[in-house]
């Protein structure tokens, strides 16, 4: 398996991103992760993950138009490239690979 | 925070996130989380510079460069002409100093122990010579096993001739032991190894090629060597290999020494003074090694005049870099000579660097609304800097190959002129020029690196106003630059003068002003002095003519020493007629000279005022002292002291006397004054030479002027204050071509206020103590720091002379006055223009 580098929380947001259509930008990104973990998230985390991924190469940007809502400040909106797309599905596909794997009787014990 | 347009996103983020989370947790909560993600997004920041975004235009690159490099110096091509010329000076200047200097370092790296090539000097009395016991080597070797070989040494220049050969000359003969074929490493091309037999000697490869067409041609060849009017006949019994063109001591001659061993007793009443050099074992401490010598001595003698004395063993090296101690037999040269190039080689670089800097500065403020126009089309700091330094590598490129030029060119022509040879091989020319190329490109990039980020740091605003900004800073640095500028050159012109001062100096004290028109004829004249003096004295062209033993300049015939028990020490004693004060020009300071009627008695002697000093008893004017020849001689003039040698030794204690004294004096008359009168010298020379050869046809007639007797005693000292004088010039041209682009850049800058005090009606006057006054302050205090400095330096270089002049205050005020005509040409020069300016022409855009 090559290795894709994709921490547990850049997976997460990859696959928010994924969830959200692309053309996501940081607050829709958090609280979509909010939402699904139940966990309240810092917008710079989101931030500082989202720069990262960019620079990576699993995400790409652009500038989104002004609006009145923000003070007149541009939203920056995230999709996923097709490098994204693709690691996802590697780890994806490691994974299932590995729950197929997992003895009936281990899995036994998590439906009782 | 993120004022730049590509973080804005991260603004409106934080923005909406504190708005809802003020609604979900109040207010506290919400600034808390804030504060939080502001503190965690610092790590962004590095990152929305990166992304700043770039016009591509300017993104490239480097021909861009280069093109607009080479428009840029076209359209500046005074200013870079400037820049070019000074830069290529100092770097000629500063390789070519700097080649010699390196040169100087090269010598005899050949050699396998420098060190362990000793020669034993004696210190007796504070005064070190080389002269030694011939006892005391040849006991030295025996007891002490340090020491690997020996030999004494005798060097003195013969008359060589050989047969079938006309024509002698005169060389340099070596007669030494068969040790020292192995301490300086001469090795034997043909025949003997040494000249074992006493009748034989060994020749060099040259020497032999210039003799007898080659080598093998020489062997067994007949010389005869001619020293003191005894020849000797000697065989050629072996060739030994030239020493390569580095090395400090290339032997031609090399005789067998005699047996000295006769006089080896240090008890005994005869001894000879030898030179003697050593190989020492490798690591010996030499200083403790002749720390012993007295001890060992003891063995041999109780005699306080060997015990006494202190021994110093003196290194090749230390041979070779002084002088004072060394003999003709190895080359040497002061090494405050060589310091004193080296600080000028680097001061004169130093000064083509901070030019450099300084126009190139000055030029950059007058390039605003270009750098200006580049910023608006987005060009960044590291694009302008690039560019800036393109055009530095251009200029520095270009003065780096026109100096490689012209040290290509003037190499040859200062070997010859100060008769020194370069000695490098092909390869360590390569490594040099590499070297040499890559230092100095280094350097333009980093003379450069100050003008390219004021260029690239100025405002984009204000440029685009045509406004430049004059930082505190960077006026500072160019003003310090121009300090140090007209610092070095004021000592430089300071130096210069002092040096033309003792040179008048040295001239006054040999009377050179009124001997202009004396030629000096020197032979063997002796008892034909009736004949010559009866011809010459025919002669219209002649004005007076004194015949004497010596006349002053270079020793050209061995001085003859004369002592008795009524005086302290040895004196030289010379032979002059009763014209001959008169003729140089002396005066008597007590007494009279000789007589020129029938009260001239042959016992007259006269003595000078060195030679008072040197009598025991009383004062000698008038006394009577046993001298030479039967008779007692009677002092009856003492003359004023006047050197006869150079004026770094002291005026030695001399007698003159008549040639009627003694059967035997008139020999010594070996020289003829002759005054000319000043009317077509060349053709009065000619025919005292037609009169000469008629008496004299076997003698070559040899007659100089008596000033270029003088300046012969003075050649380095002449060499070394018109290379002086040349770095004067260039070190006063580059400051000059520095001061012009200050100019400049003040005048760019302050054109505007110009401008307007001419519409309010300022005179020239006024415009030029604007602009200038900055500068005259600047060269106050450049004379302020450099004065004290070059007093402490030049009287430190006049103590090498006895006999001196002043470092004076009127030296000062006339480098002062000389500068400040430079200066003052340059200024005018300059302002000129800016002065004439209409003042609608300057405001016009405001």
């Amino acid at each position: 398996m090559k290795r894709t580098g994709i921490g547990e929380f850049e997976e997460l947001v990859l696959l928010t991103i994924c969830v959200l259509e692309n053309d996501a930008y940081a607050l829709d990104i958090k609280e979509e992760v909010e939402n699904r973990t139940n966990r309240r998230m810092n917008i710079s985390a989101i931030h500082t993950t989202l720069y990262r991924m960019e620079d990576k190469g699993l995400l790409q940007s652009k500038l989104g138009e002004a609006s009145q809502v923000r003070g007149g400040k541009r939203k920056r909106l995230f999709s996923v490239t097709a490098f994204g797309l693709k690691s996802l599905s590697e780890i994806n596909e490691t994974r299932s690979r590995l729950w197929k794997d997992i003895p009936s009787s281990i899995l036994n014990a998590l439906n009782t | 925070m993120f004022s730049n347009t590509p973080m804005e996103e991260l603004e409106g983020d934080l923005l909406e996130d504190y708005l809802g989370n003020y609604k979900k947790y109040g207010r506290t909560r919400a600034n808390l989380y804030y504060l939080l993600d502001l503190l965690r997004l610092i790590s962004l920041i590095p990152r929305s510079r990166r992304n700043t975004q770039k016009s591509k235009t300017m993104n490239n690159l480097f021909l861009f460069n280069l093109k607009y490099s080479f428009r840029s110096i076209k359209k500046h091509s005074v200013y870079q002409a400037l820049n070019i010329a000074s830069l290529t000076l100092g770097f000629t200047c500063f390789s070519l100093i700097y080649l010699f200097v390196f040169n100087h370092y090269q010598k005899d790296n050949f050699l396998e122990n420098p060190e362990g090539i000793v020669r034993l000097n004696i210190i007796r009395d504070g005064n070190e010579s080389m002269g030694i016991h011939s006892g005391i080597p040849y006991l030295l070797k025996k007891d002490i096993p340090e020491i690997e070989r020996m030999s004494r040494m005798s060097s003195l220049v013969m008359e060589v001739s050989f047969t079938g050969n006309p024509d002698s000359f005169t060389e340099q003969v070596l007669s030494v032991e068969p040790d020292f074929m192995d301490i300086f490493q001469l090795e034997t091309v043909l025949g003997e190894p040494f000249p074992k037999e006493p009748a034989t000697v060994l020749l060099s490869e040259s020497m032999a090629a210039k003799l007898f067409s080659s080598p093998q041609e020489a062997l067994g060849k007949e010389l005869t060597l001619t020293y003191n009017k005894k020849s000797r006949k000697k065989h050629v019994a072996g060739i030994f290999r030239d020493q390569p063109i580095n090395s400090s001591y290339s032997p031609q001659i090399i005789n067998q020494l005699g047996n000295y061993d006769r006089f080896s007793g240090l008890n005994g009443g005869l001894s000879v003074s030898l030179s003697a050099y050593f190989k020492l074992q490798k690591g010996t401490d030499r200083n403790a090694l002749a720390q012993k010598i007295p001890e060992n001595l003891k063995n041999y003698t109780d005699k306080e005049s060997h015990l006494s004395n202190t021994y110093v063993f003196r290194t090749l090296n230390e041979i070779k870099n002084n002088p004072k101690i060394s003999s003709g037999f190895i080359d040497s040269l002061d090494t405050q000579t060589v310091l004193i190039f080296k600080i000028v080689g680097l001061v004169i670089l130093l000064l083509a660097v901070a030019n450099y800097v300084n126009l190139t500065t000055a030029l950059t403020l007058k390039r605003t609304h270009e750098v200006g126009i580049k910023h608006a089309m987005g060009a960044t700091k590291h694009n302008l800097i690039s560019q800036l330094l393109c055009e530095s590598f251009i200029i520095g490129g270009i003065s780096i190959l026109l100096s490689g030029v012209f040290i290509a060119f003037l190499l040859p022509r200062i070997e010859s002129y100060i008769g020194l040879q370069m000695q490098l091989t092909a390869n360590m020319q390569t490594w040099l020029i590499v070297l040499s190329i890559l230092a100095l490109f280094v350097l333009v990039a980093l003379a450069s690196l100050y003008p390219a980020f004021l260029f690239s740091t100025t405002k984009f605003s204000q440029l685009l106003k045509g406004k430049s900004e004059v930082s505190p800073k960077s006026k500072l640095l160019r003003t310090s630059l121009m300090a140090m500028q007209f610092a070095i050159s004021t000592f430089l012109i300071v130096g210069s003068l002092t040096f033309l001062k003792q040179l008048q100096f040295i001239n006054k004290s040999h009377n050179l002003d009124h001997l202009s028109n004396v030629i000096i004829v020197s032979g063997k004249i002796g008892d034909k002095k009736r004949a010559i003096e009866h011809r010459l004295a025919s002669l219209p062209e002649i004005e007076r003519l004194s015949f004497a033993s010596f006349a002053p300049g270079p020793v050209d015939y061995g001085r003859s020493g004369l002592g008795t028990d009524e005086f302290k020490e040895s004196f030289g004693f010379y032979v002059i007629d009763e014209h001959f004060l008169d003729l140089m020009g002396l005066s008597i300071a007590e007494g009279h000279g000789f007589y020129t009627d029938d009260r001239n008695k042959p016992n007259h002697v006269l003595m000078n005022q060195a030679m008072v000093e040197n009598v025991k008893e009383g004062h000698p004017l008038g006394k009577e002292f046993k001298l030479y020849g039967a008779t007692q001689s009677k002092v009856i003039g003492i003359v004023e002291n006047f050197p006869i040698g150079s004026l770094k030794s002291q005026i030695e204690p001399a007698l003159y006397m008549q040639a009627a004294l003694d059967e035997y004096l008139p020999g010594m008359i070996k020289k003829v004054a002759i005054q000319l009168k000043p009317e077509n010298r060349v053709a009065s020379i000619a025919k005292i030479e037609s009169e000469w050869n008629k008496i004299f046809p076997e003698q070559p007639f040899q007659a100089e002027f008596m000033d270029d007797r003088i300046a012969k005693i003075y050649t380095d000292e002449l060499k070394m204050g018109q290379l002086f004088g040349i770095f004067t010039g260039v070190a006063v041209v580059i400051s000059c071509l520095g001061l012009v682009g200050l100019l400049t850049y003040l005048i760019q800058i302050k054109m505007k206020e110009i401008g307007i005090r001419k519409v309010l009606g300022a005179s020239a006057g006024t415009l030029t103590k604007l602009l200038t006054l900055n500068i005259w302050k600047v060269l106050l205090l450049s004379s302020l720091i450099s004065f004290p400095l070059s007093y402490h330096l030049l009287e430190d270089w006049l103590t090498s002379f006895v006999y001196r002049t002043e470092v004076s205050s009127e030296l000062f005020i006339l480098t002062i006055l000389c500068f400040v005509l430079i200066v003052g040409l340059a200024v005018f020069w300059q302002i000129r223009n800016a002065i004439k300016i209409n003042p609608t022409e300057v405001l016009r855009n405001d």
